[in-house]
């Protein structure tokens, strides 16, 4: 089982107070954070390099999709959550399999989800494993 | 009408006729009473009787007797006591008397006399003493109580000396003439009266086309005071000249027979304008001869404007449905037949002509065509509601797609009349284009849906602040700090809201976060960059470090004394790529002790600046001020076709 501390964290979210206090919360809560990024290239850049082993993406990127992101997260199979100022079914693109949080959302809210998915993510990949 | 008229004509040609006979008869009793005759042939069916009129004899007697039997009026002759000498087979037949029975008796053993009128029968007892005659009419009562109404004449026998020896009088049943001279002049005063309350112009004219009457409505109408002054004149010259030739031919046309029926226009003697609904038509007697023209004319001015205002505001109508593309469909259930106007092809988008689109029961399915695939079972089971009556009423809109390959959304609201019975009798239903207001909804939508998630979001970095604030300020603080950097965000986003999200000024962005000290501007605070419009994301990361930087200043910083000063400026500058370098210069403040640990200013100014615009911070604590740099490239931070002005 992955410890928080060596759970390194992608934040991707275009709105830097938020994508700050985020990784602050997170940092308090024990994570690691692999990088707080704004722009869709940089995220890819870290999902890509193997430099994380979750994210947590914000839906719109000041007008561009984040599902770009998504689907190299969805490729490497690693977990992410969604977050938005939209709710979900106002979003263009779906992101299946991802936890979603409309914002603005609690601190306790996105720890709890992040450690369910983890907790989730884990047994999957243990299952499989065993095969 | 032509009754009454033709009837008059034979009465008074009759009563003329018989009138000429009497006084013919009378000539001749006149010329025998006073001996100016001397003898008298008469031809008889036996050969002429020659009777010689000398004395009173027996032969001339009996000549009397002889003329007088052949008179076929009643001859009734009576002594000086009124008692019968002499009395006809006509006067036997009119009374109902034998003579043989009557000779000698009492005149009123025959008949009694009723007089007409008060002094009537003085009058006629003058005459015969004055003048020895008397003609006039009078009522005789039969025995059986039967009313004669007679013509009298009646003449005072003389003796050879001129003495009086009784009177003759010559009696004509007139009852039958007078009762139809009375039917005649009541049914004339009845059609008079009937066309007195007419309300239309009706006139009586002769053959040559001359008016002979008009009814008072007519007078009225035309604005004629006295009709004796028209009576005669031609009906034509009632009109202006164009119209007196139509006038003209109507009488011409009636003279021969046939009715016609025209409008015209004309100005009244008056002189006001109308129009007229004209009818002419002759009066025939019983052979088929034209008697009189009979001419009705109804004022249709009124009518005329109605229908013309009716036209003016159906086109109106017409014109306004066109522009707003409202266009209906009428259904009548009886004839199972459906209308539409000339614009329905139009509003809907349909290239063909509306009698082959719509009517008949093709209709629907035509319609139905049009709508697009995946909606028309819904469409079609709403239009059956409507076509079939099964509701009393329904609004449905779809989707068709015209002839012109455009989309048009249509809304359909129809209501169905039914008979007492329940039966549907007729539908009306109106298509109106609301494509325009399908857009505009599907807009407000975006729109709202946009304010939504800029509000969240906005709240998402309030909460930010917030969280922030909480961790790294004093506690003693919280509530002021938040409140000043709630007040920063919120005049960012009024900026923003006011360009529309098109990017901020950086001047306008500086005066709103720096409205504490807008009175040192100028002064103590010195602002140097030209326009660059900043985008939405700068303007508010940057925004967020001025209130930051301000704040501080104000606290600790320059301007918490009453001599710092701070150097504001922003300029363009080329590296690499373009970089917009923004400068924050505090001098003359109190010395700067550079802070231990950090805190959400720190954070603000450094990390989250950065971010917002995808540059570098710098921060210089000298002891003289504090010394901020932003340096970022152009294309993150200002919009699109400002940073060519601003360079």
């Amino acid at each position: 089982m992955i410890s928080k501390k060596k759970l390194r964290i992608l934040i991707l979210d275009d709105e830097p107070m938020i994508a700050l206090n985020l990784e602050e919360i997170l940092i308090d809560a024990g994570f690691t954070i692999a990088a707080v990024v704004h722009k869709i290239d940089k995220a890819l850049a870290v999902i890509e390099g193997g430099a994380c082993d979750f994210a947590i993406i914000d839906a719109n990127l000041a007008g561009v999709s984040a599902s770009p992101a998504a689907s190299a997260l969805a490729k490497r199979g690693l977990p992410f959550i969604v977050v938005s100022g939209y709710s979900r079914k106002q979003l263009q693109v779906n992101f299946p399999g991802a936890h979603f949080l409309q914002k603005p959302f609690q601190p306790t809210q996105i720890i709890q989800a992040i450690s369910a998915m983890v907790l989730k993510h884990q047994g999957l990949t243990t299952a499989k494993g065993e095969i | 009408m032509h009754v009454g008229l033709y009837s008059e004509q034979g009465v008074l040609a009759e009563n003329a006729e018989l009138r000429a006979r009497l006084e013919a008869v009378e000539d001749v009793l006149q010329a025998i009473r006073s001996g100016e005759v001397d003898a008298l042939v008469v031809e008889s069916a036996v050969g002429p009787h020659i009777y010689a009129l000398q004395g009173v004899d027996a032969a001339s007697n009996r000549f009397r007797g002889d003329i007088l039997a052949q008179v076929s009026d009643a001859v009734i002759a009576t002594d000086n006591n009124h008692r019968i000498t002499y009395m006809n087979a006509a006067a036997e037949k009119q009374y109902d008397v034998g003579v043989s029975g009557a000779l000698g008796k009492l005149l009123t053993t025959v008949y009694r006399s009723k007089w007409i009128n008060p002094g009537d029968e003085e009058a006629a007892t003058n005459a015969l003493r004055q003048r020895g005659e008397w003609r006039g009419e009078s009522l005789h009562v039969r025995l059986d109580g039967r009313e004669l109404r007679v013509e009298s004449s009646v003449t005072m026998l003389q003796g050879i000396i001129g003495q009086p020896e009784g009177l003759l009088a010559i009696i004509r049943d007139i009852t039958q003439r007078a009762l139809a001279h009375d039917r005649l002049q009541e049914s004339e005063a009845l059609y008079l009266s009937v066309l007195e309350v007419s309300p239309d112009c009706l006139k009586i004219v002769d053959n040559s086309g001359k008016l002979e009457y008009m009814n008072s409505s007519g007078c009225k109408l035309m604005g004629i005071d006295d009709f004796n002054l028209w009576r005669g004149r031609h009906w034509s010259s009632l009109w202006s000249a164009e119209n007196a030739q139509t006038v003209n031919k109507a009488v011409a046309a009636a003279r021969g027979g046939i009715a016609t029926r025209f409008e015209a226009y004309g100005t009244t003697t008056g002189g006001v304008f109308k129009w007229w609904d004209v009818f002419v038509s002759p009066i025939l007697d019983n052979r088929g001869q034209t008697l009189r023209i009979f001419a009705a004319s109804r004022d249709i001015t009124e009518r005329k404007r109605a229908n013309a205002q009716l036209r003016e505001s159906q086109a109106r109508l017409s014109h306004a449905a066109n522009a707003a593309m409202l266009t209906y469909v009428a259904a009548d259930f009886e004839r199972g037949y459906l209308q539409t106007p000339e614009n329905f092809a139009a509003v809907m988008g349909f290239a063909v002509q509306r009698e082959e689109a719509l009517e008949g029961a093709s209709g629907p399915q035509f319609l139905l065509d049009h709508v697009i695939m995946n909606d028309r079972l819904r469409v079609a089971t709403a239009l059956g509601k409507f076509l079939s009556g099964s509701e009393p009423s329904g609004k449905f809109d779809y989707l068709v797609l015209g002839d012109d390959d455009i989309e048009r959304c249509i809304e359909t609201v129809w209501s169905v009349e039914y008979a007492f019975d329940g039966k549907p009798l007729r539908a009306f239903a109106t298509n109106l284009d609301i494509s325009e207001r399908k857009r505009a909804e599907v807009k407000t939508q975006l729109l709202m849906a946009e304010v939504n998630h800029r509000a969240k979001n906005l709240l998402a970095v309030v909460q930010a602040v917030a969280q922030q604030t909480a961790k790294h300020d004093d506690p003693a603080t919280f509530v002021e700090r938040l409140s000043e950097r709630i007040g920063g965000l919120a005049a960012s986003h009024d900026l923003l809201v006011k360009n529309e999200w098109q990017g901020v000024d950086m001047a306008d962005l500086v005066r709103s976060q720096l409205a504490h000290f807008q009175d040192l501007i100028g002064t103590r605070v010195q602002l140097d960059g030209r326009p660059a419009r900043l985008t939405p994301s700068a303007a508010q990361g940057i925004g967020m470090a001025l209130h930051e930087l301000a704040t501080n200043a104000g606290k600790y910083g320059a301007l918490s004394n009453s001599v710092g000063q701070v150097q504001l400026s922003w300029h363009i500058v080329m590296a690499i790529k373009p970089m917009v370098l923004i400068s924050w210069s505090e001098t003359g403040g109190p010395n700067v002790i550079p802070p231990k640990r950090k805190g959400f200013g720190q954070m603000v100014i450094g990390r989250m600046a950065e971010a917002a615009v995808d540059g570098t911070a710098e921060i210089e604590y000298r002891e003289s001020g504090i010394s901020w740099t932003l340096s970022a490239p152009v294309a993150d931070t200002l919009e699109k076709g400002w940073e060519a002005d601003a360079i």
